[in-house]
């Protein structure tokens, strides 16, 4: 990287902290517009059935309702939600391509903003409520009647693939939304020649993500401009103004999307939502500004969902121990509608073999649509599905072998040598799979000493309270980075400060810190001198948002882009003002001098003076001392790690504690440390909740039994254990910083690691652990399946 | 309508609400303090959490009228405007928070131990922290900021 390399690396304090902290940060129901008028929607309280009709005569009576509008008054002016262009979508009719109409398809939904004669899912939106006070919207939105005949709803997914099944959309064949068949090798020879072949099922169970700030939108058009502005608590302002445009037949030029500071997201801000769309119409047709924010139990019942995926896993390997092939059929349970397509059921294909050597593949995966909440990424994306079956089989493999299960990998995992390392298959960017940097094997031996995983007194024995105590590893990869681009925009301005626009948009990842660090160490100012905004499509014009552990990938490498040639332009032109080489010149503090004369010397404000309009320098190299890059990652670059889980089991109660947990990641290069052990941390946590607390549930009706913080059940503190955090710092030779992502990696190896663990602590009842989340009554339920332990509790 | 008296973070106010109206709503519609956050809206999630006369109080599910006459203090009232309490300190030099929207309650919740007439542990300290949920941190940068802010020994963050 040009400069020097004094602020990326270090843990440079979040900048973002003090309004956090003093509370005069702006969250989305923060915004405060004169007149803003506030909407309620009402729901459908079935899961499945024909809309017959609303009647909202009593609603609109009530005192200080602007407006009742339903699916009928909205229905020829409001357009079929279009298949996402966010994230991945961008990708999916390449990789459809590739792939092959023999091996692929997807189906798309014809669903409305507001449902017009059909409803599939409860909380799917029947009709808004407009008025003067949220208090007023809320009463009204009770005096809304609305008529649901009833179909039968559809609520386990190998159900709605039986013949006779009810199906959710009338114009598809059945209820498959989405097939993707990818192979490679012979699979056939590798499952004939095997020694040992094993098989299981294993579910991820149905998980909301469940941000502590929900979803909210504010809209408001200017009468002046007839612009619309939109804050949006969203992880994608691009993508979002880009499906208003179509959607409210706006130029891209008269929209403007802002998302302010955002409470969390971890994937379920990823998508563009019906509620972005209707507000926002809202706003150009009642002429007032309109707020809408998410109440807890519209989170459960209508931002995405996440995970529920069934495999039917099968591994062959030879008599040492080694992966001759794997065949994977899963089956993801979509909910309503698959609004981002391919991305985390390819996700799930393209990570399976992870750090593992698998010559022979064969892996089909089946989206279903079923009367549940849609479905869409969530913090690891399709991952931590992929690695709870692989690392799960792998252990069932070890024990059918009689192998220790860290032996197991060892003899499988992919040697640094092999570096970079082509899969055999393709990405979901269309590029083949190729890991291009880690050293695997030293990332699990570094897990291994630290967890003392090889130690005889680790696992397997009985605490003095009766527990059981077992250890789990599990290993990941993550293709991170995605493309297509990234902006940022740099500019110096004529007082010598330094402004940095990107596209990412950030949900507490603390952007504004590394991305002023980034731009600090290569035009050599201190990071406070630089002003970073994010999240804010009037900042930067083209942008797609922060998920997919993106954004210093690809956000990062922009601003480095950016920023290099701004230095090369202030180099250039200075030297060729003061008759010098352009190698001559040094910068330091905001300065560039003679390199050896400091005393000769011009401040940025100078430099940036000469470079306004009608300046020397603008005559020259043209007006404005700016740069911009939207960089193109060439594909994704391969983040990895390893985690190790110890546990203690309550037989009697069916609890499970972490004792501790050990994760060592290798994603290049830190830009700063303490935002990255702070990911890893968070990610942890979620994928604590995933294992062994989260799982949201349905009546065989379709009714949604636990969706409040109550019934369903987020990690609190005293349930995540401190962590030991090591770092691999393998460079990335894909962007100039050589870094990796690093925003969902702790979330993906906590259920499989967790879950070995708890089948490890519990070996002596030959105890089967198919699914996450491992609750108490899971476990409870299987240790009354074993004889085993059934045995041991009429001994007492 | 209904008259409530007020004092917030050390300024008296009155005014006039619809019984039914939430505290966390006067706060946050009629004294325009947006710090404090809605995350359930059912007392669960703590993010809304203000200190009532020295208590905390989830304000989501106390109405405007029962805290009639009391002290009410806001994360905008734990320091001068501006600047920070030991405790902001702490959460800012220990990566107590990422989106920062479950801070203020906790922010609250912790001032009220720390004004508070009890010999404070490091258990109490962790009972009041599992009493918050934060979906961002994995609560970490939260135990070691608490730790700071109340003397208690840390470990430096584990990492290598």
């Amino acid at each position: 990287m040009i400069g020097e390399t004094r602020y990326v690396g270090t843990s440079v304090p979040r900048r973002e902290d003090a309004r956090l902290l003093q509370g005069t940060g702006r969250f989305i129901d923060d915004i405060r517009l004169p007149g803003c008028h506030h909407v309620v929607f009402v729901r459908s309280s079935m899961a499945h059935g024909i809309l017959r009709g609303i009647d909202a005569t009593d609603a609109r009576t009530v005192p200080g309702v602007l407006a009742v509008l339903t699916g009928a008054d909205l229905a020829s002016t409001l357009p079929i939600m279009a298949p996402s262009k966010a994230d991945g979508g961008v990708f999916e009719e390449q990789l459809l391509d590739i792939l092959g109409s023999d091996k692929s398809f997807i189906r798309r939904e014809d669903r409305k903003p507001v449902a017009v004669d059909r409803v599939r899912h409860v909380g799917e939106i029947v009709a808004v409520v407009v008025a003067t006070d949220p208090y007023i919207a809320e009463d009204a939105a009770e005096r809304v009647v609305v008529d649901i005949e009833p179909l039968a709803a559809v609520v386990d997914p190998y159900a709605a693939l039986e013949v006779d099944a009810p199906r959710l959309y009338d114009h598809w064949p059945d209820n498959r939304s989405l097939r993707l068949h990818v192979t490679k090798g012979d699979i056939d020879a590798a499952f004939s020649s095997a020694a040992t072949v094993v098989k299981r099922r294993f579910h991820s169970g149905r998980v909301s993500a469940s941000p502590i700030e929900g979803r909210g939108v504010v809209a408001e058009l200017d009468s002046r401009t007839t612009r619309l502005t939109v804050w949006s608590s969203t992880q994608i302002p691009h993508p979002v103004r880009t499906v208003l445009a179509d959607a409210l037949s706006l130029p891209v030029s008269r929209i403007r999307v802002v998302a302010p500071d955002v409470g969390g997201g971890f994937g379920c801000k990823a998508i563009p939502y019906p509620e972005e769309t209707i507000v926002a119409h809202l706003a150009m047709v009642l002429g007032v500004a309109v707020k809408w924010i998410e109440d807890r139990w519209e989170h459960f019942a209508s931002s995405s969902h996440s995970r529920d995926q069934y495999h039917d896993i099968e591994l062959a390997l030879d008599a040492d121990g080694r992966i001759l092939g794997l065949r994977d059929r899963f089956v993801m349970d979509a909910g309503a509608a698959n609004p981002l397509g391919v991305v985390q059921p390819y996700n799930t294909i393209a990570h399976l073999c992870g750090c593992y050597k698998v010559s022979a593949l064969d892996v089909e995966a089946i989206a279903v649509v079923t009367n549940k909440v849609p479905l869409s990424p969530y913090r690891g994306a399709g991952r931590p599905e992929a690695v709870f079956a692989m690392d799960r089989i792998l252990d069932v493999a070890a024990q059918a072998i009689g192998l220790d299960p860290i032996e197991l990998r060892r003899r499988n995992l992919i040697p640094a040598e092999a570096m970079p390392y082509e899969v055999g298959i393709n990405y979901r960017d269309g590029s083949p799979i190729v890991y291009d940097s880690g050293d695997f094997p030293a990332c699990f031996e570094r897990a291994v000493e630290l967890s003392h995983a090889d130690s005889e007194r680790r696992s397997g024995f009985v605490l003095d309270d009766g527990r059981k105590v077992g250890l789990g590893i599990s290993t990941y990869v993550e293709g991170t980075g995605v493309g297509p681009f990234e902006g940022a925009l740099v500019r110096v301005d004529g007082d010598g400060t330094v402004c940095v626009a990107v596209g990412a948009c950030p949900q507490g990842q603390g952007h504004e810190t590394i991305f002023s660090q980034i731009a600090a160490d290569v035009l050599g100012l201190h990071p406070d001198k630089i002003h970073v905004t994010t999240g804010d499509t009037d900042a930067v014009p083209y942008g797609w948002g922060t998920l997919a552990s993106r954004s210093a990938v690809v956000a990062g490498s922009a601003v480095t882009e950016a920023a290099t040639e701004l230095r090369h332009k202030m180099l250039e032109a200075l030297a060729e003002d003061w008759e010098i080489a352009a190698s001559d010149l040094e910068i330091d503090d905001g300065s560039l001098f003679v390199r050896g004369t400091p005393s000769r010397t011009a401040s940025f404000a100078t430099v940036a003076e000469r470079f306004l309009p009608g300046g020397p320098y603008a005559r020259i190299y043209g007006a404005g001392l700016e740069a911009q890059s939207y960089w193109e990652p060439p594909t994704v670059t391969f983040a990895g790690g390893v985690h190790v889980a110890r546990v203690a089991v309550d037989t009697e109660t069916g609890q499970t504690e972490i004792l501790d947990y050990v994760v060592v990641h290798d994603c290049g290069p830190l830009v700063n440390p303490l935002i990255v052990d702070g990911q890893i941390a968070g990610g942890v946590a979620q994928g604590i909740g995933t294992a062994l607390y989260e799982e949201l549930h349905y009546d065989e009706i379709g009714q949604p039994l636990n969706p409040n913080l109550i019934d369903y059940l987020l990690p609190s503190a005293d349930t995540v254990p401190e962590l030991v955090v090591a770092h691999l710092e393998t460079p990335s030779p894909l962007n100039p910083l050589g870094i990796k992502g690093v925003g969902e990696a702790g979330a993906i190896s906590p259920p499989a690691a967790i879950a070995n663990a708890i089948e490890d602590a519990l070996r002596d009842f030959d105890v089967h652990i198919d699914q996450v989340p491992v609750s108490p009554s899971y476990v409870l339920g299987r240790l009354h399946e074993s004889d085993a332990y059934m045995r041991s509790r009429n001994e007492i | 309508m209904t008259s409530v008296q007020l004092t917030v973070n050390g300024a008296a106010v009155e005014l006039f609400v619809e019984p039914r109206t939430l505290l966390v709503d006067v706060l946050r519609d009629h004294l325009g303090l947006t710090g404090t956050h809605v995350g359930c809206a059912y007392g669960v999630c703590g993010a809304c959490t203000v200190v009532v006369d020295g208590l905390p109080v989830r304000s989501c599910l106390m109405l405007a009228a029962q805290a009639d006459g009391a002290q009410v203090k806001t994360v905008e009232g734990l320091a001068d405007a501006g600047d920070m309490s030991a405790l902001q300190e702490a959460f800012h030099n220990e990566h107590g928070l990422q989106c920062g929207f479950c801070t203020p309650g906790l922010l609250c919740s912790l001032t009220a131990l720390q004004e508070g007439d009890d010999d404070v542990s490091e258990t109490h300290l962790d009972d009041v922290i599992a009493g918050h949920l934060c979906r961002c941190t994995g609560y970490a940068g939260i135990r070691r900021a608490s730790r700071v802010a109340f003397g208690f020994p840390t470990s430096p963050r584990e990492t290598s």
